[in-house]
C-alpha cells in the first residue's frame, strides 16, 4: 500500500514539475541587420508566443538582438549571438535547445558550429543544442547581394565597391560564401558534417497576386516587392534566397508547400512570420 | 584531451618514431596546399584577431548532424566539394549623369532583360522618372513590361532586403524587347552624378564562367583561371577580356594577363600591402565581350579566393596515442605567434574495406613562433559507436591561422594509421 501510495504521489510530482526539469528551451535567431528589438520588429509577437508555447516551459525562450551587419565572425555578430545564447543556457540550465535562424541568421549559428574552438563558449552552447531549424538561410548566398555589390573597375574608382554596403552584404554574395562554405564552414556538400543538425525549412515561390489570400499574410506590400526581386532569382525562389541557397547547407526538413496550411508558399518574409501554419509546425517540433 | 605543449624538434622526432610503424603521411594530392617554406618577412603581417586564449577541442561524429527522425528526407551530397567558379549573364556599367542624358548603350543578347539604374551611394535625392525613360533598341522604342513587377523603386527593392541604394530604378523588358543595341536615356539628373547600369540577362543562353582549382593560395604561388563564354553547345571566341586581381579593401590592383584563349594567370599570387586580418577576401574580376551572330555579348565576373602569406606547416612529425581512442600530436612550425586552428576528418574502414566517415574533429591554441604541436583527439566511443575499424585515415586535413583568417595548409588525404 506505501509503495502504491509513493507511485502515486511520484506520478503527480513528475507531472506537475517535470516541465520543470526538462529544461528544453528554444532561442529566435534574427538575419541580416542591427536588431534591439527582434521581438517585435524582426519576428512579431505572434510568431513568438505562438511557437514558444510548445516549450514544457514556455517562459525559456530567448529572441536574440545582435548587430548581424557585420561579418559573422565578427564579436558583434557571433561573439554576441553566442554571448546572448551562453547566458539563456548557462542562466537557465537548458540541456535541450531547439535553435530557430532567419536569412543571415543561419550563417551566423553555422560559424559557431563549424569553429567550435573559435571561442570556449561555443562548445557548450554547440553540447546543449538539440538542432538548428534554419528558416530560409542564405548558406549559399545571393544573386541580390551580387546585383548590388559589382561594378566596372575601369570605369569607376575602387573606393566604392566598399562604400555603400555593409559587411554581411559582401559576405552574402555567392563567389564570397563559396569561399566560406569550402574553408570556413561546414555542412555544404563535401565538406565534413556539422556537429549538430542543422535542418532548412524552404520557401519555394511568391504568393503576390492581388486576388491571392496568401499573399496577404505578413503585408501584401511586401510581398509585391519580393515579386520583383524574383526577377534576378531563380524560378524556385522566396523572393530573395534560391532554393538551392536554403537548401545549400544542412539538411531539408521541408519545402514550404509540403506542410504548410494548403499547401502554401512561404515569401521570404513570411518565413519569419505566423503564416500559413509555420508557427504551430515549429511549436510542435518543440 | 585539451593539452597543448610546445615541444622542441628533438622531443618531436621523438615521438614520430615510436608511432612510426602505425602512421604514416599519404601521398599528396595535386590540389592540397603546403608551403615549401615559410615566410621571413613577418614585420608585414596584420595583427591576430584572436580573442580566446585558452586552447580548445571538440570532436563529434560525423552522422550526428542527420539524426532528426521522420520527417528528414534529404542529406547533403557527399561528393567532393568543387572547386570555385563563378558564372554571369550580365554586365554592370558606370556612368555620370551627363553620360545618361546623351544616352547610353547597352548590347543585348536576349529579350526580358532586366535594368536596374542606381546612384552609387544613397542620399542624393535623385528623381530617377520612370516617365523621363527613353529606351530603343536597334532605333525601335522599347518598354518596360507591364504587370506586378513593372519599375521598382530603390525603396521597394531595399523593403525585401536587397540593399540598393534609395535612389534607384528597375524594370524588366516588355515582350517587345529582343537581342540588340538598347540606348537608355534619362535627362535631368546631375551632370557629375556617378551611377551605376545594371543587365541582367535571365532569358539569353550566353553565360560566361569563370573557375580557379582552389580557393585558398600561398602568395607568390601561380594563379591560372579558366574563362568560358558560351552556351551549352558552343564556346564562343572572345572579342575583349579585361581582369584584374582586387585587394580585400580594394585599394590595390593587379592585372591579369591572357596567355591562351581561355586562360587568366598571373605568375606569383601577390599580398595586399594594407590587409588586416579578417577583412575580407581578394576578388578576381573579369569582363569579357564575345559576338555571335552580329549580336555582342558582354558579361561582367567575380570571383572570391584569399591569399595568405606563408607564416605556419605542418612539420610532418605525428604523435600517436591509442590507449583511449585515436589521439595524434601534429608537429606545428609557425613564423609568427598567433592562434592556430587544426581542423580533420578520422575515416575508418567498414566491412566492405572501404573509407567511411566516423568522426570530425577540430583543436585550436595561441602558438608562439617556432616549433609546437596541436593535438586532436577522437574518443574510443565515437569510434566505436560507429562500427567502423582500422586501418584509419586522416582525412580535409587543415592547418588554419585563426586570428588572421588564412588557411595555411589542407591535405585531402593525410595520414593512414595502420592500427
Amino acid at each position: 500500500m506505501l509503495r502504491l501510495v509513493r507511485a502515486v504521489v511520484l506520478l503527480v510530482f513528475l507531472s506537475t514539475f517535470g516541465s520543470v526539469w526538462a529544461s528544453t528551451g528554444v532561442a529566435f535567431v534574427h538575419g541580416t541587420g542591427k536588431a534591439t528589438d527582434a521581438f517585435n520588429d524582426y519576428w512579431t509577437a505572434d510568431m513568438v508566443n505562438s511557437v514558444r508555447q510548445g516549450l514544457p516551459n514556455s517562459s525559456n525562450y530567448v529572441v536574440i538582438n545582435c548587430d548581424f551587419e557585420q561579418y559573422m565572425w565578427d564579436s558583434r555578430a557571433s561573439g554576441c549571438l553566442a554571448g546572448q545564447l551562453y547566458n539563456f543556457i548557462t542562466s537557465r540550465g537548458i540541456t535541450d535547445l531547439v535553435i530557430l535562424t532567419h536569412s543571415n541568421g543561419g550563417n551566423v549559428m553555422r560559424w559557431i558550429m563549424s569553429n567550435p574552438t573559435w571561442d570556449s563558449r561555443y562548445p557548450t552552447i554547440i553540447q546543449a543544442t538539440r538542432w538548428v531549424n534554419a528558416l530560409a538561410p542564405s548558406s549559399l548566398g545571393t544573386p541580390l547581394a551580387d546585383a548590388v555589390m559589382a561594378g566596372n573597375v575601369f570605369e569607376a574608382s575602387l573606393g566604392w565597391l566598399l562604400g555603400y554596403q555593409n559587411d554581411a552584404v559582401r559576405m552574402q554574395q555567392t563567389s564570397w560564401m563559396q569561399y566560406y562554405n569550402s574553408t570556413w564552414l561546414l555542412g555544404t556538400a563535401g565538406r565534413p558534417s556539422l556537429p549538430k543538425g542543422f535542418w532548412n525549412v524552404v520557401g519555394s515561390d511568391v504568393p503576390a497576386a492581388i486576388w491571392n489570400g496568401a499573399a496577404y499574410c505578413g503585408g501584401y506590400q511586401f510581398q509585391v516587392g519580393l515579386a520583383v526581386t524574383k526577377l534576378w532569382l531563380d524560378s524556385c525562389s522566396d523572393g530573395f534566397l534560391n532554393c538551392s541557397s536554403q537548401q545549400g547547407a544542412g539538411s531539408t526538413w521541408f519545402i514550404d508547400e509540403q506542410r504548410t496550411e494548403r499547401g502554401r508558399n512561404l515569401s521570404h518574409h513570411q518565413s519569419r512570420r505566423d503564416c500559413h501554419g509555420l508557427d504551430v509546425i515549429l511549436r510542435n517540433d518543440l | 584531451m585539451k593539452l597543448i605543449k610546445t615541444l622542441t624538434a628533438s622531443s618531436l622526432l621523438a615521438i614520430t618514431t615510436l608511432a612510426s610503424a602505425q602512421v604514416t603521411w599519404l601521398p599528396t594530392d595535386s590540389n592540397d596546399l603546403r608551403s615549401q617554406a615559410l615566410t621571413e618577412n613577418t614585420r608585414s603581417l596584420p595583427a591576430s584577431l584572436h580573442q580566446e586564449q585558452a586552447p580548445v577541442s571538440l570532436a563529434w561524429s560525423a552522422n550526428q548532424a542527420s539524426q532528426r527522425g521522420l520527417y528528414a528526407y534529404r542529406s547533403n551530397s557527399s561528393a567532393p566539394a568543387p572547386g570555385p567558379s563563378a558564372s554571369s549573364q550580365g554586365y554592370w556599367v558606370d556612368v555620370s549623369g551627363a553620360e545618361l542624358a546623351q544616352g547610353v548603350d547597352l548590347p543585348l543578347s536576349a529579350p526580358g532583360a532586366v535594368i536596374r539604374i542606381s546612384a552609387l551611394e544613397n542620399g542624393t535625392e535623385l528623381q530617377l522618372d520612370p516617365q523621363t525613360l527613353v529606351m530603343t533598341i536597334d532605333g525601335r522604342p522599347v518598354s518596360a513590361s507591364s504587370g506586378l513587377q513593372e519599375f521598382a523603386t530603390g525603396a521597394r527593392m531595399r523593403s525585401q532586403g536587397m540593399p540598393v541604394p534609395s535612389d534607384s530604378l528597375a524594370f524588366q523588358l516588355g515582350r517587345g524587347s529582343s537581342a540588340g543595341l538598347m540606348r537608355i536615356q534619362h535627362a535631368g539628373l546631375p551632370s557629375d552624378q556617378n551611377l551605376v547600369i545594371h543587365v541582367h540577362e535571365p532569358n539569353s543562353e550566353w553565360v560566361a564562367e569563370l573557375t580557379l582549382p582552389r580557393a585558398n593560395l600561398l602568395s607568390g604561388e601561380a594563379l591560372a583561371f579558366d574563362l568560358q563564354i558560351g552556351d551549352a553547345r558552343q564556346s564562343l571566341q572572345t572579342r575583349s577580356v579585361q581582369a584584374v586581381l582586387i585587394s580585400p579593401d580594394a585599394s590595390e590592383t593587379w592585372s591579369l594577363n591572357q596567355p591562351r584563349q581561355g586562360q587568366l594567370a598571373l605568375n606569383e599570387a601577390p599580398m595586399a600591402s594594407r590587409a588586416a586580418a579578417g577583412s575580407g577576401l581578394y576578388e578576381a574580376r573579369v569582363y569579357v565581350e564575345a559576338e555571335v551572330n552580329g549580336i555582342t555579348v558582354r558579361r561582367d565576373l567575380s570571383l572570391a579566393l584569399n591569399i595568405a602569406p606563408a607564416i605556419a606547416r605542418f612539420t610532418g612529425q605525428v604523435g600517436l596515442e591509442r590507449s583511449a581512442g585515436v589521439v595524434m600530436d601534429l608537429g606545428v612550425e609557425t613564423a609568427a605567434a598567433g592562434r592556430y586552428q587544426v581542423n580533420a576528418q578520422l575515416m575508418g574502414t567498414n566491412k566492405e574495406g572501404q573509407m567511411q566517415a566516423i568522426a570530425v574533429v577540430q583543436s585550436a591554441a595561441v602558438l608562439d613562433a617556432g616549433f609546437g604541436t596541436i593535438e586532436l583527439a577522437i574518443d574510443e566511443n565515437l569510434i566505436n559507436s560507429s562500427g567502423l575499424s582500422a586501418p584509419f585515415e586522416v582525412h580535409d586535413l587543415m592547418l588554419l591561422d585563426q586570428g588572421r583568417m588564412t588557411l595555411q595548409e589542407h591535405r585531402a588525404k593525410a595520414l593512414r594509421i595502420a592500427r
